[in-house]
């Protein structure tokens, strides 16, 4: 019996949900990370670093990673013994200057063996800046349609107001829930 | 059914959140997402009722389904939606009854096992119908049928939902048997004792049984009736020393029954029970027992106290998404007042009555509680840490406190392994509930710091692990639980504990258990120091290599300066003298590159520490002391840093001396590691130029102890001593004007030390001396040179005969001195190694001996090392000679050699050891492509290279044979290597490895067949010189009997059909030589080769047959039976394939020859036999044998 198979077995049992969130810098991660927790949004520098938060959310408990825009992602997800559940990618929808490369870092990411399987949320933030593309706009730009691998879904929202951070999150918990948890 | 079995009672009866004892595999867990073989299964189990019949295609089909739902054991959840279809199709099924009931039944138990019991039992049909059947079911059957226990099984769950049923049992009753008033054949009590029947079976029903007793006696009408006269039964069981079964059925029902029934019905039995409990000495039996009774206390603990959370614990601050979200700042306001972060430390709101009403039952209960959490096995342990967790919950905070108190007493030095892992448990499991409250953090901290470097030695091995792995889950656990401004003060405690144990615990789940609390604790409490920049370099699979935790990532983390000097403390504190030898090294490279970045800590604190201890009579402490304090001050030297005072020098220096002095006694293993960690000091000592080249005294003992284990017979010793003699003479000798003179004589003595009568010191020497740099050699190049060429060649003296080790210690070491440099046709040893001095002649004649070394004992073909090295030396050799003197390719290289030793290497690449095969046909591709010259020497080299192209030589894998030896075969044609790759392929096929031999046979099959296209001139080539090979080897068994072998194989195959012809003698030449080989011998195993291939030979020309079957009639009377016997069942099957065509005898003779091989008993005395051969030879017209000597029979 190690740590390990510990960790295992609360998961199951305290219906833990894993969700990292990631995007290139300035896309608004920390912004709705921090709406989550109820946090005050006004005082936001990149992130340097991580943080680790966990809310209860409808008889779930989701612990949420919030990972800075460092070069070297790779040891969040790798490190664990748990897998990732649930993957926030969060896209400035009024960089378009940068949507090729947001494309491209978001199909790498997805050929990561330990984020198989993993739901795929695609938040479209700042949506209510003038200029911002549409939610469909940014699924044309990102290729989405060509993930089959995952589950995956495009919400549009805007993390300073916090529109629509909840129906993006619940459809989210909704579909990992249905592959890691018994529904009663 | 072992008693093991018994233990799938706790995930049964725990369900959620019970750990077990099995392996969980480490997979992606969430990999698949959904059941995707749904329709497939479903076909499976409709099938069932047309093939149960079958019962081979039933288990083949089983086992199909059993793989398919296997793989959902990780993700159970995801059949959830299906199971209710399923499971219809299989009731359905059972209910037809008869043998397919069974089957389906057993399939139903895989989905049990698979989805959990909980979850498939909901599931399966209420209808009260069904209840009499399965009763009858269970009463009829004998449940103790290891074939049929998955149906008693799913039956016994099946019941526990049927009897939950709200329906009067009496109604069941009356329509059975209207007029019955024997309560005893009720249904009900017939129930009870079919429980009591399922109870106690050793088998997985009696696991299943406690859930169905429970159920059924918590009926409210069942309670009545039986609940008492139950629990009475059981007490008995337990306090009575009764059968296994019976006791753990009963300690299991107990618990099940504690669990299901509502506490006030259940209340007034605890008092009564809990004393059978302890006066049942469950804590004095085996494991199984003590699990269930370490349960059943914590349930009656849970019913004596009332459920209620604890008002008083500990909690995290406001964590809803939703309200969040929402901003409602009224709402979260309040929210947040109500659940701040702070204790509620108000007891008194909650009543705490049945505490002090109960006050000894509980007292009694924890303590026995915190005595199970010692035990010596882990999942009583577990048991008991989950159950204190659950006890303190229900209790006031006093009192709870009181058990954290208690619990911090396991964690001493007294208390064993078991205590300090139970107490670590049980903390993790407090702390998880909140109910550690930050105050007492203070005296936890510092007991968890302990815990997670305890190791405990005993003898070669040490115990811990699990402690450690479970400290890491304390810390990981309050990473989670507390608030980072109660964490604060222990930040620097709790991430250098985490630091330590993650780059420097021997094993693996323990570094990895470490990282991951470290990167919780990053995470979660933000205040960690570099907390980011250690978690990016730290992660699971870096520091999952032991070597690169060690020494690549502990620099990373090193490097800040809050970190390192508790590292070095940390590997100075416990790991440097490690009991582990890989530890310790690792331990002092890891201290030596720390250091790196603490040269005055090391300087001053560190180096006086360790120096004492290297003379320590602990060999592990004397060892690793030896290896750190050289890394230590390697390192520093590197950077410029190693400035010793004069008595740290000193004080080096005599660390030689003194662990000298102590003498080795013998070649222990403890002084071999005081041998080479001293052998390593030294070694560091030279390379960091210790300014001790005038002590002659330090010089003098030095060189004796390291001259002393150059012939060590342990590798390791040898090797270290060897390395450090490398830059030890180059820095106290060479480098070293007052003793440079002195080098010639050195050499000197080791040249002749290389014709000695021991075999390791001639080994040692000439490993010693092929490890020398070029600049000591150079004055003394030719005496060595010579002195290795003559150890390195077969001497006179017989004892040397075998001495392999030697002879091949002497050729790597000419190979290692000739690849240190290039070849020059000048005489200056700064351009390379002046070729005039090489006299390759001598060398070439050694290697070419080398190449044909077959020295055997009994370890095998030991001479393989001899060819190995030859070939790499000739390789080396070859290949610089051509280069330096492009121009004139001859000068060096004489085609003859090249044409030897081509041939030879080409042969080894067709023998039958792999790496040796490997080995030649990478050399022989690369001498063939040689490039910048091309050595034009080998000869056929254009030919050759078509057959083996740069392309097939980039991707050819030299060790599959069904890929090289079509293409050597080729070289049969060329003159030149025909004999060398026949001789190869004569050994490979005769051989023992069926693919080896498969592969030589088809290639030169398939080579003779095709050559027969122009005639047979090519063939009969081929044969003279097979022949000729069997007479160069006329006794050597090593080739003579595979080639018997392997021209028989031939001969079957009617390839050599051509030879059997009168015009050529090849078989008469054959028959001569197998006579000669044979004559004489004792091992039958060569004249059973004989015979086979004498047989074959009878499909030959008149003169081969008569010849043949001469030799067989001797056989025919062999002094050994079995001879005799193979002899007439082998010619009579060769008569049978053959004397149609050849033999010229009477049908009717024939038949008689027939009739009198099968109808013989060939094993009998020679003397009744001899009539009847000779009878056999009179009918074949062939001479009767002459018996030269006497009869051995």
């Amino acid at each position: 019996m190690v740590l390990l198979q510990i960790l295992r077995k609360l998961k199951q049992k305290e219906k833990e949900v894993r969700i990292l969130m990631l995007g290139l810098d300035n896309a608004g991660k920390t912004t709705i990370w921090k709406k989550f927790n109820g946090e005050d949004i006004n005082t936001i520098s990149p992130t340097l670093g991580f943080n680790i938060k966990s809310l209860d959310h409808n008889g779930f408990q989701l612990n949420i990673w919030d990972v800075g825009g460092q070069k070297s992602l790779r040891s969040y997800w790798r490190n664990y013994f748990e897998s990732t559940d649930g993957l926030v990618w969060v896209v400035d929808s009024a960089d378009k200057a940068r949507l090729e490369d947001c494309k491209l870092e978001l199909h790498k990411l997805l050929q990561e063996e330990r984020l198989s399987g993993a739901t795929l949320l695609v938040f479209a933030n700042k949506c209510d800046l003038p200029g911002a593309l549409s939610a469909q706009e940014i699924r044309d730009a990102l290729n989405l349609d060509e993930i089959k691998t995952h589950h995956w879904q495009i919400v549009w929202c805007s993390a300073r107001t916090g529109e629509n951070l909840l129906d993006g999150i619940d459809w989210m918990i909704t579909d990992i829930a249905s592959r890691i948890f018994t529904l009663d | 059914m072992s008693k093991g079995s018994r233990q799938s009672l706790v995930e049964l009866e725990e369900g959620e959140g019970t750990v077990g004892d099995e392996e969980f595999p480490l997979g992606l867990g969430c990999a698949l997402d959904l059941f995707r073989e749904k329709d497939e299964v479903v076909g499976i189990l409709k099938s069932l009722p047309d093939i149960y019949v079958d019962k081979s295609a039933a288990e083949t089909l089983y086992e199909k389904y059993q793989r398919i739902l296997d793989r959902y054991q990780e993700q159970p959840h995801l059949l959830d939606k299906h199971i209710e279809e399923m499971i219809e199709i299989l009731i359905s099924q059972v209910r037809i009854g008869s043998s397919l009931k069974y089957l389906s039944l057993k399939f139903l138990r895989q989905i049990f096992k698979v989805r959990g019991p909980k979850e498939v039992v909901k599931r399966m049909p209420h209808e009260i119908a069904d209840l009499v059947p399965v009763l009858i079911y269970l009463e009829s059957e004998n449940l103790d049928d290891p074939n049929t226990w998955e149906s008693g099984y799913v039956l016994v769950m099946w019941l526990s939902i049927l009897v939950i049923n709200p329906f009067n049992l009496k109604l069941l009753d009356g329509q059975q048997e209207e007029d019955n008033q024997n309560r005893d054949s009720s249904i009900a009590a017939r129930l009870m004792n079919v429980c009591k029947k399922c109870l106690v079976l050793n088998n997985n029903i009696g696991s299943a049984a406690p859930f169905l007793v429970a159920k059924f006696l918590t009926r409210p009408d069942m309670q009545q009736i039986y609940m008492s006269d139950f629990i009475d039964w059981t007490c008995k069981n337990i306090q009575e020393k009764t059968a296994f079964g019976i006791r753990v059925g009963s300690f299991a029902s107990l618990s099940a029954i504690f669990k299901h029934a509502k506490r006030q019905e259940i209340l007034h039995y605890s008092e009564k029970v809990l004393k059978a409990v302890i006066s049942s000495e469950y804590e004095k039996c085996d494991t199984v027992l003590r699990k269930a009774g370490t349960k059943l206390v914590q349930r009656i603990g849970m019913v004596f106290l009332r459920t209620k959370i604890a008002p008083w614990r500990y909690q995290r601050g406001s964590r809803s998404l939703l309200m969040n979200l929402q901003g409602n700042k009224a709402l979260s306001q309040k929210d947040v007042e109500k659940c701040d972060t702070q204790v509620n430390g108000d007891d008194e709101s909650v009543n705490y009555q049945e505490v002090s009403q109960y006050s000894d039952s509980i007292e009694a209960i924890l303590d026995k509680l915190l005595e199970s959490l010692k035990d010596k096995d882990t999942i009583v342990r577990w048991s008991a840490a989950k159950g204190i967790g659950r006890v303190t919950n229900r209790l006031p905070k006093d009192y709870a406190d009181e058990v954290v108190e208690n619990l911090l007493q396991s964690f001493s030095p007294r208390e064993s392994n078991g205590a300090w892992h139970g107490g670590c448990l049980a903390l993790a499991e407090l702390s998880r509930r909140g109910l550690l409250l930050p105050e007492r953090l203070e005296s936890v901290i510092p007991v968890i710091n302990k815990a997670m470097v305890y190791d405990e030695i005993r003898g070669n091995f040490s115990v811990g692990s699990h402690v450690r792995d479970a400290a890491c889950y304390v810390l990981w656990a309050f990473a989670r639980a507390f608030e980072p401004k109660v964490v604060e003060p222990y930040v620097h405690d709790i991430a250098t504990s985490l630091i330590v144990v993650m780059l420097f615990d021997r094993e693996i789940n323990c570094r990895r258990a470490a990282s991951a609390a470290f990167q919780e604790n990053v995470g979660r409490q933000g205040n960690f120091p570099h907390g980011i920049d250690i978690v990016t370099v730290a992660d699971y699979f870096s520091i999952g290599n032991r070597q690169n935790a060690f020494t690549t990532i502990s620099l990373d983390i090193g490097k800040f300066k809050v970190y390192t000097i508790p590292m070095i403390d940390h590997l100075i504190a416990l790991k440097f003298n490690h009991f582990d030898g890989s530890v310790r090294e690792l331990a002092a490279e890891a201290l030596g590159k720390l250091g790196q970045f603490e040269p005055d800590y090391m300087l001053t604190e560190i180096l006086p520490k360790l120096i004492p201890l290297c003379y320590d009579l602990d060999t592990f402490t004397s060892n690793g002391a030896l290896y750190s304090v050289g890394q230590i001050i390697l390192k520093l030297f590197k950077i410029n840093k190693l400035e010793l005072t004069e008595k740290t020098l000193d004080e080096i220096r005599g660390i030689a001396h003194k662990v000298i002095e102590r003498k080795f006694r013998g070649s222990t293993k403890g002084n071999e590691l005081i041998r080479q960690g001293l052998c390593f000091l030294i070694m560091c000592m030279a390379r960091a130029k210790l300014p001790l080249h005038k002590d002659d005294e330090f010089l003098t003992i030095t060189y004796k102890f390291l001259l002393e284990n150059i012939p060590n017979v342990d590798r390791k010793t040898k090797t270290l001593a060897t390395d450090c003699l490398r830059h030890y003479f180059l820095e106290f000798y060479f480098k070293n004007p007052s003793r440079q003179s002195s080098i010639s004589g050195i050499l000197e003595q080791f040249a002749s030390q290389l014709k000695t009568a021991s075999m390791p010191t001639r080994q040692g020497f000439a490993f010693a001396l092929g490890n020398f740099p070029l600049e000591i050699l150079r004055e003394n190049f030719q005496l060595v040179m010579e002195a290795l060429v003559s150890c390195a060649s077969v001497q006179t003296q017989p004892n040397t005969l075998v001495w392999a080790e030697s002879r091949r210690e002497a050729v790597l070491a000419i190979n290692n001195i000739l690849s240190d440099g290039p070849f020059t046709l000048e005489d200056d040893w700064d351009k390379g190694i002046p070729v005039q001095l090489i006299s390759h002649k001598l060398l070439y004649e050694c290697l070419l001996v080398g190449m044909d070394d077959y020295t055997t004992d009994k370890r095998g073909d030991i001479g393989s090392w001899v060819r190995e090295a030859s070939m790499l030396c000739i390789e080396t050799l070859t290949t610089k000679l051509t280069e330096c003197s492009p121009a004139n390719p001859d000068q060096f290289l004489d085609s003859t050699v090249v044409t030897k030793f081509m041939g030879l290497i080409a042969k080894q690449a067709v023998e039958k050891i792999d790496n040796l095969r490997v080995r030649a046909g990478k050399i022989f591709s690369n001498l063939l492509h040689h490039q910048n010259p091309i050595i034009e020497q080998v000869p056929q080299r254009s030919q050759i290279v078509q057959i083996f192209p740069a392309e097939f030589v980039a991707s050819a894998n030299w060790r599959s044979t069904s890929q090289t030896f079509p293409r050597f075969v080729e070289l049969l044609k060329f003159e030149e290597y025909t004999y060398p790759i026949l001789s190869g392929f004569v050994v490979s096929g005769g051989s023992l490895s069926d693919r080896v031999m498969k592969d030589a046979n088809g290639a030169v099959k398939n080579y003779i067949h095709a050559s027969g296209a122009m005639g047979d001139a090519e063939i009969i080539r081929i044969s003279e010189i097979l022949l000729q090979i069997f007479r160069d080897n006329l006794k050597v068994e090593r080739v003579t009997l595979p080639l018997m072998k392997f021209v028989t194989q031939l001969l079957q195959s009617n390839v050599l059909s051509p030879l059997l012809t009168s015009h050529v003698p090849f078989g008469v030449k054959l028959i001569d030589l197998v006579k000669s080989e044979v004559v004489n011998t004792t091992r039958i195993e060569k004249i059973i080769a004989a015979i086979d291939l004498l047989c074959e030979l009878i499909q030959g020309p008149p003169d081969v047959v008569k010849n043949s079957l001469r030799r067989l009639m001797v056989y025919l009377c062999h002094g050994y039976p079995r001879i005799r016997s193979i002899t007439a069942q082998k010619l009579y099957e060769s008569i049978i394939t053959y004397a149609d065509d050849t033999l010229d005898v009477l049908p009717e003779n024939l038949e008689e020859v027939m009739s009198l091989l099968s109808e013989t008993r060939w094993d009998q005395e020679i003397s009744t036999l001899k009539p009847h051969r000779n009878r056999i030879c009179d009918l074949l017209d062939v001479p009767k044998p002459n018996l030269l000597k006497p009869s051995s029979s």
